[in-house]
């Protein structure tokens, strides 16, 4: 061991500080960074320390459970993107849109990276605040430039917005990207006749004819290029197409959107479910949705008069009939409960009872049609033929497009041996339902046809 | 031909047509930016500066509250109503009042007070200008729970009448010069107990007697409740209740089979009405019809129908010449918005607003669908303008109702006001007791809206301090009129369970105006419902139109306003009478009120 001579204390000593000096730097570069680190990443939940809150206090149990269960894991995992855009998705899923925005946004600052969160956001956005979902489809389309059904939203939205070059752009990208489908094809045609561009509108307009044409809104579209253009021909044959046509809203597809919808579990939605599990014949299960539903919540009549339906077909006359009574007494007032508790008695050949029901339903809802011609078939297999014949007339004078009750009317007319006002019936149903033979049939008795 | 089983099935809510359906996927590259642009280069989009209106509803002496039956029910037409009228039934040359009240559900009036205190009420104005309660003695004190109304001479005596539209049967009151109002609603031939909402009169078939078109809305389920996804109870989405066709009648007063070609002279005859629905085309397209106007849109000399929609393509009914009309919205590019969706319209205004001699149309919306505004632009076909116009952004965030193009401050330019009120309740609002009128209102209420033409047709939005902007409530109807005749334009709002306002302009005038009654000597002195008037002044036409049914559930002054900008004279006025004749009536200084009879002008 060697004594450390003045010279080499002294040179330690000058050493010492610039040591401390480097040691400090370096100490506070580290906690600087540490905390910076840290800030960084709790920033999100700093900025939102709290969920929103959400008043369920309206909401059915199931759409309680459903919430607190998506809250649930956000409380157990705070720093959880996956967490946070789920329970994003299911308040947007049940029209929470402004707790819902919330969530995507600290998804997405949680998981800069996932595409899912800017672009449900923008989804929950665009209804209300164009800009902000543009800028959100945008962020979503950086992420993801292959999903061409962000690149679709993103153009229309800036088609809103009236920015029509980034419009072109990514409406051009959706259609290549998704190459059969009809609305990126549709967008860009309105596009470029907003554009004043006739030829290029009437160009993706025809494709998108190609690609669907089943839907309306192409022919309409198509209809309304052909006018702009003085081509009045084209555009009322367009119109013809058109008004053949279901009127129904454009169907696509978007992956992400459907998965929010398969979050509700409100008893609208189960309606809906019902409805649709009832209109293909697969009634059993939709008995037990909505059995299951009105376990749940019974506020909605329309729920016991679904479940009586689908207990029909099922032919459970008794089941139907006790359910009805059940929706009678918590549902006084309810014109359809009384509706469908006369057709129940129809089906039972209880026609006296049927025409009660019904009558009340007219009672309670005096411009109700489809009573007032249920009630007119009731009364006619009761031989009240005048009774009968007012009721069809009192069905056409509030739904004087509906060719059923014009027919009866007619036909009860006809019996009667008042062929002139039989004929204007008659005529009726030709007009608003041509393919109607035994109407055909009728007029032809009587002499002078339509066309 | 069978039982119908079931009511038309559930529909699908606007809330989930936002996003439809199943799955997608494709994996090709593609870049991701794009070349930013704007449409138009434009100043800043709202305008500041003195006040336009002062409100007078207290020292005018309009005293009117709109009465709902019991609050927290939700009756969906609760949040539709109710409508508002600036006519003179008295002929005294002062405009007076008529405000459209609902009550209590029609199965629901279980007492005398709550069916008067849902009645509606006529105010007569007094030569101070003040307004008095005039509803027990005309008559006109209609209990129904109402919706709209509409004015017009349906006898061709000169005397206006009145035809009230409501959640049930509709009422047709006839003025019998003498103050009082008879109720001829069954003796006529009227038989509309739909849910019916705005009405116009005009003269579809030109022979010179006033029809009538009344909107009628959906086929609503009274009492069935209506909730979101989140189980809140609140007012119904039209859309899951099936449409209803409109309603056309014609006036047959006139056809006499005494005399060959019918008169035009009133007798002492019944008034009659036929439903011509079915015949006319009109109840080939049901809709869930809220605004209507009546004016010669294509320009044959033919009035034609325009009705907005709820949910649904409006329509354009175009009149065929023989007692049909055809939909030809979607060929005049006037049914849906610039991007081909269907939207929630109620109200309309209609004006010239870019000075090319073609009228335009404005349809109000909901919130998260902007006010279209169908441009004309030299020609009957619209091309839907609102983003041009800069009225989309402006509209954005809010439901419009009652909607007009009025010159304001009398700069040559037709500006726009818009009333504004939520159908949905907003989720900002008060959240769970809704327990009072006031707090059942405060979750609808929005502001109004002044939207300055700067010229061309584009806007820019007052934001001024302004009474007329000053309270935020659930307006509907808009009406206006010029009610203290001061050449200026007044306005009256109502609002959903609350007071219905009067709003007098005090705008500083930045040029000169001229006020035209225009009638028919022949027809009873009546207005001459659908003729269009163009003033010429020094380099410039301006047009006018005599139509006092529009915005919503509103029938309005039915007097011309002009602004003039800085001419001082009007060289001449051409009049197109309804039946398509022509008229020159001389001009002369600006800032007066004229009378345009018949008759009295050259021919040109």
């Amino acid at each position: 061991m060697t004594a450390p001579t003045p010279e080499t204390k002294a040179s330690e000593e000058q050493k010492r500080p610039r040591f401390r000096t480097v040691l400090i730097v370096v100490l506070t570069i580290a906690t600087a960074g540490a905390a910076a680190w840290m800030l960084n990443r709790s920033a999100g939940r700093l900025s939102l320390v709290e969920q929103p809150e959400v008043d369920l206090a309206s909401s059915s149990r199931a759409v309680v459970q459903t919430i607190q269960q998506a809250q649930t894991r956000v409380d157990s995992s705070p720093d959880d993107a996956i967490a946070w855009g789920e329970l994003g998705m299911v308040l947007f899923a049940h029209q929470f849109e402004a707790e819902a925005r919330a969530c995507f946004e600290q998804a997405e600052r949680l998981d800069p990276q996932e595409f899912r969160w800017p672009y449900l956001h923008g989804v929950c956005a665009a209804a209300t605040d164009r800009t902000a979902a543009a800028d959100l489809f945008h962020r979503a389309v950086t992420l993801k430039p292959e999903e061409g059904i962000a690149h679709n939203r993103l153009g229309e939205v800036l088609l809103d917005l009236a920015r029509y070059e980034e419009t072109a752009f990514h409406l051009e990208a959706a259609q290549r990207l998704l190459p059969r489908d009809v609305r990126p094809l549709l967008a860009l045609a309105r596009l470029e006749h907003l554009r004043g561009r006739s030829q290029a509108a009437l160009t993706w307009a025809e494709q998108a004819v190609r690609a669907a044409p089943q839907e309306r809104a192409v022919y309409e579209l198509l209809a309304i290029i052909h006018a702009t253009g003085s081509e009045q021909v084209a555009a009322r044959r367009a119109l013809e197409i058109a008004q053949t046509l279901p009127d129904r809203p454009l169907r696509w597809r978007d992956a992400l959107a459907a998965e929010v919808l398969e979050l509700r579990r409100d008893t609208g939605w189960r309606l809906l479910q019902a409805e649709s599990l009832l209109s293909q014949r697969r009634s059993k299960e939709a008995i037990d949705l909505l059995r299951s539903a009105l376990r749940e919540d019974d506020r909605d009549p329309r729920i016991y008069c679904a479940l009586a339906r689908g207990l029909l077909v099922e032919n459970q006359v008794a089941a139907a009939a006790e359910t009805l009574e059940r929706a009678r007494r918590r549902h006084p007032d309810s014109a359809e409960v009384r509706f469908q508790r006369g057709v129940v008695h129809f089906v039972a050949d209880e026609f006296r009872q049927a025409e009660q029901h019904f009558r009340r339903a007219t009672e309670l809802k005096p411009d109700y049609a489809l009573a007032h011609y249920n009630r007119g078939l009731v009364l006619d297999r009761l031989g009240e033929k005048d009774a009968g014949l007012n009721a069809f007339e009192t069905a056409v004078r509030y739904r004087p497009q509906y060719a059923a009750a014009h027919f009866h009317a007619g036909r009860i007319l006809l019996e009667q041996g008042r062929k002139k006002q039989a004929i204007v019936h008659l005529q009726a149903v030709i007009r608003f339902a041509p393919a109607d033979r035994e109407a055909r049939r009728l007029l032809e008795q009587v002499g002078p046809t339509p066309n | 031909m069978a039982l119908v089983p079931l009511i038309a099935p559930v529909r699908l809510s606007s809330f989930i047509v936002v996003f439809l359906i199943v799955a997608v996927g494709c994996d090709r590259k593609i870049r991701t930016v794009a070349p930013k642009t704007s449409l138009v280069e434009l100043p800043t989009t709202t305008l500041s500066g003195p006040p336009f209106f002062t409100e007078i509803t207290d020292s005018s002496g309009v005293e009117f509250q709109h009465h709902v039956g019991p609050v927290g029910r939700y009756f969906f037409p609760d949040i539709m109503a109710g409508g508002a009228a600036f006519f003179d039934f008295n002929l005294d040359g002062k405009l007076d009042i008529y405000l459209v009240n609902s009550g209590s559900p029609p199965s629901q009036v279980d007492s005398v007070a709550m069916a008067r205190l849902g009645a509606n009420r006529l105010f007569q104005q007094q030569s101070d200008g003040r307004f008095v309660d005039v509803s027990l003695a005309s008559g006109l004190g209609d209990t129904g729970y109402g919706m709209g109304v509409a004015i017009g001479d349906i006898n061709n005596d000169g005397y206006p009448d009145v035809y009230v539209t409501n959640y049930g049967p509709d009422r047709l009151y006839l003025n019998g010069g003498d103050g009082v109002f008879t109720d001829i609603t069954q003796a006529a031939g009227i038989e509309n107990d739909r849910w019916s909402a705005s009405a116009a009169f005009f003269d579809f078939d030109r022979d010179g007697w006033l029809d009538l078109f009344v909107t009628n809305y959906v086929d609503y389920q009274p009492f069935q409740p209506c909730r979101d996804a989140a189980g809140r109870l609140d007012y119904c989405n039209p859309a899951v209740f099936p449409r209803t066709a409109d309603v056309l009648y014609h006036n047959l007063s006139g056809n006499d089979p005494d005399q060959s070609g019918g008169s035009t002279e009133p007798d002492n005859a019944p008034i009659r009405f036929e439903n011509v629905s079915l015949e006319s085309g009109i109840a080939e397209k049901p809709g869930a019809g809220l605004g209507v106007f009546c004016a010669d849109l294509n320009g044959d000399d033919w009035p034609d129908v325009y009705v907005s929609n709820d949910g649904h393509a409006n329509h354009l009914w175009i009149n065929q010449h023989n007692g049909e009309f055809r939909d030809e919205a979607i060929l005049f590019g006037a049914a849906y918005d610039a991007v081909g969706r269907g939207q929630a319209s109620m109200g309309l205004a209609l004006g010239d607003v870019n000075d090319d001699g073609w009228l335009d149309l404005l349809s109000t919306h909901m919130e998260g669908e902007s006010n279209a505004l169908y441009l004309s632009s030299g020609g009957p076909i619209f091309s839907e303008s609102s983003v041009r116009s800069r009225i989309a952004e402006a509209s954005l965030p809010l439901t419009g109702f009652g909607a007009i193009f009025v010159d304001f401050e009398h700069d040559g330019d037709l500006d726009l006001a818009v009333v504004n009120g939520r159908v949905r309740r907003s989720l900002a609002g008060p959240k769970k007791s809704h327990t009072g009128d006031e707090t059942l209102s405060r979750s609808y209420a929005e502001r109004n809206q002044l939207l300055m033409n700067i010229g061309q047709g584009v806007f820019q939005e007052f934001a001024g301090a302004d009474a007329f902007l000053g309270h935020v409530e659930v307006s509907r109807a808009l009406a206006y009129g010029d009610v203290d005749n001061d050449g200026d334009v007044d306005l009256l709002v109502t609002n959903f369970v609350g007071q219905a306002r009067l709003f007098r302009n005090d705008a500083p005038k930045k040029g000169h105006w001229l006020i035209a009654r225009v009638v028919e000597p022949k027809l009873g002195g009546r207005d001459a419902y659908g003729a269009q008037l163009t003033v010429i002044t020094a380099g410039k036409r301006i047009q006018g139109l005599v139509s006092p049914g529009s915005s919503y559930l509103a029938s309005h002054d039915p007097r011309v306003h002009f602004g003039l900008g800085n001419a001082a004279n009007v060289e001449h006025i051409e009049v197109r009478w309804p039946d398509g004749a022509n008229e020159v009536f001389p001009g002369g200084a600006a800032d007066r009120f004229l009378v345009l009879a018949r008759g009295e002008g050259t021919p040109p």
